[in-house]
């Protein structure tokens, strides 16, 4: 081929700057042209074809690990149960930590790393602790991980959390009675203690694995669950091995990996093209999706949070107990509910989420009644209605449920403006009680009585310990001090559901919605339950 | 030059300092408790109090500013409140993603950015410039979230759906595949900027003498472009492409987010929205230094292109 000397200048400048790419317009050489152009594509085309290709290759080797993948909204802050409080955090560390006891699905009670336990007297309870028991550093669990536990967890200077949960614990006089026996106190005596030890605050550590690691026992976590830390890539997963010496017998699956996805509709589309198998927190717009879908099941369970509108009982108006009722009267529960949660929540009948065993349903008093609010309203000395705030904090069901309320209260003359606030600012100004009407929810995480209504209801708790409303009745106060001491499980039911009847004529606060979650799983997992605390267990989950 | 690099550098600390201290002030002055955050809704207000102390966040503003500082020389950024681990770890887990997400992002814009601006500028008032300005603001104004969802929706579940697997996994990090997608949506919203700096670079370069000299001398036209143009219209799409570089390290929050990408723009508005200080100070300053250092990689970088410019670092 002759080559030009013009062609010989260009290429040379080519060389040089290495910057060219493609033909050339000017100088036409035929064949070396062709042969860049097409060689260009081919490789084009190889390329893309390797990618598919390379995409395309199935690996469901039957040597492969069985490997299940779980959604979850956020990443754990940490692996270590007494650092943290949050449910994404929380959930991760229930595979790899167990309690004494722990929760079941209906939400009762069943022993864990405690195999039997009995009350000694009204403050005392005993717990037999199974023998035989691996950590996953390999150490034998005894009594003393269960006092190191709890000791850490009520450290002020560790400042966990969870403390609160087992504040009640006189943990000074907790008695090692021999390896496998430990008598553990309360303060007063608290029939509910069962429930919180079963809390995830309460999940034993252990000594000699925190021990070792100090401060990053949070990334080499040490527990005796079913699963163990294999590799934290943080902000994106948790891989988890199965435990070959779980005391429960091996998991099902090799491998549990939880995958942190924030966004509601990529966790949905990732369950859609088989990238997890479990998703957390399918979102209202996507349940028809998951439903509808052949090869993924949708699961709606009661939570046990439930969402309410409060006033603050000692500013005016609300201090009248007459405009809480004609409010309340006011309300369309089931509007609320269809507008704002659609089948991610139910109408709240009462001042518990209707899945804690002391809920009494017959406790609410106001189905919508317009005539009879407005004349409350008159009696009150407020016909004409009056302005008012109503505080929520930045959370879009909130804001969408302020909405709602907002326009509903206009036809008692109620204006209402609604103010956002930023979470912490939310918790400092509703605890100092500068607020009117506001939006919150409560999480009764442990499943009992005392815990759904004593921090809300007791005159003791005003302001920030979460008597946001500031509500005060001393005989609600008594009920609720009964509930606490008392062990008959009949009684304790007698005293709450009679409290709830009391805080109903007072209007302590307006009971909106419970909620529910929705959890979408695939076809291929098998045995999977979900747990109305959120933290569906992995141990029995298979995958076929 | 290492003695220009140097000053440079000097001069970045009053800059940090200043930094600190606005990041330092606005969270302190913003509402909220930290120690109620961290010890959760529950907490008895004893301890949320013995908690304060503990923090020192009862100690005057200037005292605990004076703190903070002097922990930053021993590059101690003080502990995260919601995971408990030192936020410098904190920053170095989730730095690698943000900037491996942010090279890539660049590139896809520099690429097509620069071809795009080049084929505009040399076929003015054509149809491929109407062409290329129109994809360049079509890339710019389509939010990237729902750019991000489309090719979601098109190369993971509709190629599910058609082919039975994914082309492009939808969320995740670690591979090459995971990386495609995210770098395109971030990379296509900003080469909207390289198009049109480029372009306008090439046009007035191009009207240049020594561009007239070039082809009256006979260069054929494609090495006029390239060689003798592309490289004196360089030096604005350097500054522009090292600005936008920037801007990705910090602002991807939206990708991150749709992508489930573990970066550090999350780690920001997580932090934010738990009012976990320390770990907001921290990420705030590490933009700072960020941002610094790549203007300043910016400057060196005219060096490289320009001779005369590399006489005046000294």
């Amino acid at each position: 081929m002759k080559v030009s000397k013009k062609e010989i200048t260009f290429r040379r400048e080519v060389y040089i700057s290495g910057l060219l790419m493609g033909n050339d317009r000017r100088v036409k050489i035929k064949g070396g042209n062709f042969m860049r152009k097409g060689s260009l594509t081919i490789l084009t085309i190889l390329l893309i074809v390797g990618v598919i290709f390379a995409a395309g290759v199935n690996s469901t080797d039957a040597q492969e690990p069985k490997r299940l993948i779980v959604a979850n909204f956020a990443d754990a802050n940490s692996l270590d149960p007494q650092r943290v409080s949050d449910t994404a955090s929380f959930w991760i560390q229930n595979q790899m930590y167990e309690g004494l006891v722990r929760r079941t699905p209906d939400m009762g009670v069943e022993p864990a790393l405690a195999k039997d336990w009995e009350f000694i007297d009204d403050r005392t309870i005993e717990f037999y602790l199974r023998e035989g028991v691996k950590f996953h550093n390999g150490d034998e669990f005894t009594a003393e991980d269960v006092l190191f536990s709890y000791q850490r967890l009520l450290d002020p200077d560790f400042g966990s959390p969870g403390a609160s949960r087992l504040a009640m614990v006189d943990i000074d006089n907790v008695e090692i009675v021999d390896d496998y026996t430990i008598r553990i106190p309360t303060k007063e005596p608290f029939a509910a203690i069962l429930t919180y030890l079963a809390h995830s605050a309460s999940l034993i550590v252990s000594k000699s694995g925190v021990e070792e690691h100090g401060d990053a026992f949070g990334e080499n976590p040490v527990g005796t669950g079913p699963f163990k830390l294999n590799n934290w890539r943080q902000g994106d997963e948790v891989v988890l091995d199965r435990f070959d010496d779980y005391w429960g017998g091996p998991a099902e699956v090799d491998q549990l990996i939880f995958r942190a996805i924030p966004e509601g509709t990529s966790r949905t589309i990732e369950l859609e093209t088989g990238g997890v198998h479990v998703s957390r927190g399918i979102e209202r717009v996507d349940l028809d999706r998951v439903d509808n879908h052949r090869n993924l099941e949708l699961h709606l369970y009661e939570a046990l949070r439930i969402n309410y509108m409060g006033f603050n009982h000692e500013a005016e108006p609300f201090n009248d107990v007459r405009v809480r009722q004609a409010i309340a009267y006011a309300l369309d529960h089931s509007e609320i509910v269809q507008a704002v949660y659609g089948p991610l929540g139910g109408p709240a009948t009462g001042y518990i989420n209707s899945n804690i065993w002391a809920f009494n349903p017959d406790t609410y008093l106001y189905p919508r009644d317009i005539d009879k609010a407005k004349e409350l309203m008159a009696e009150a000395g407020y016909a004409d209605g009056f302005t008012t705030k109503i505080a929520i904090n930045d959370d879009a069901t909130r804001r969408a449920l302020a909405e709602v309320v907002s326009y509903q209260l206009e036809q008692l003359n109620i204006q209402s403006s609604i103010e956002v606030y930023e979470w912490g600012a939310y918790l400092d100004m509703t605890g100092r009680g500068d607020h009117e009407i506001y939006m919150l929810a409560w999480l009764a995480s442990t499943g009992d009585p005392h815990h759904a209504m004593h921090p809300l209801f007791h005159s003791s708790n005003k302001g920030s310990a979460g008597n946001r409303q500031f509500y005060d009745n001393p005989q609600v106060d008594e009920l609720l001090e009964k509930g606490m001491v008392e062990t008959d499980m009949d009684q304790r039911m007698a005293f709450y559901q009679e409290a709830q009847q009391i805080i109903s004529e007072d209007v302590g606060w307006i009971p909106l919605a419970d909620d529910r979650e929705a959890v979408g799983v695939h076809v291929s997992v098998t045995n999977f339950v979900p747990c109305p605390s959120g933290y569906h267990m992995f141990h029995k989950v298979g995958l076929e | 030059m290492l003695k220009y690099i140097a000053k440079r550098l000097i001069s970045m600390v009053p800059v940090l300092v200043g930094v600190t201290f606005i990041v330092f002030a606005i969270m302190h002055f913003t509402p909220g408790d930290p120690a109620t955050l961290l010890l959760g809704e529950e907490a008895p207000p004893a301890e949320v109090e013995r908690m304060r102390e503990r923090m020192g966040l009862n100690d005057p503003f200037i005292v605990q500013y004076g703190n903070f500082l002097m922990g930053l020389f021993r590059l101690d950024l003080g502990i995260s409140l919601t995971s408990g681990r030192p936020v410098y770890n904190e920053i170095m887990n989730r730095l690698p993603a943000t900037i491996r997400l942010s090279a890539a992002a660049i590139l896809v814009a520099i690429f097509i950015g620069v071809i795009a601006g080049i084929i505009a500028s040399t076929r003015q008032y054509t149809v491929f410039d109407g062409g290329a300005m129109f994809i360049a603001l079509l890339g710019v104004s389509m939010p990237n979230f729902w750019l991000g969802l489309m090719m979601i929706l098109l190369f993971s579940v509709f190629w599910n759906n058609t082919f039975g697997y994914v082309l492009f996994p939808s969320s995740g990090f670690g591979t090459l595949r995971h990386l495609v997608m995210p770098a395109i949506v971030l990379g296509t919203a900003h080469a909207a900027f390289i198009t049109r700096i480029t372009r306008s670079s090439m046009l007035e370069v191009l009207r240049q003498d020594y561009i007239r000299t070039a082809r009256s001398k006979g260069l054929n036209e494609r090495v006029v472009i390239y060689i003798h143009a592309l490289r004196n219209a360089l030096m604005p799409v350097v500054t522009m492409a090292g600005l936008r570089f920037g801007v990705l390290l910090g602002g991807s929050v939206v990708t991150e987010q749709i992508f489930a990408i573990p970066g550090m723009g999350r780690l920001l508005v997580e932090s934010v929205r738990s009012q976990n200080y320390t770990l907001v100070q921290g990420i705030i300053l590490t933009y700072a230094i960020i941002f610094s250092l790549v203007n300043l990689a910016v400057d060196l970088l005219y060096a490289a292109i320009d001779p005369r410019i590399k006489v005046q670092y000294k």
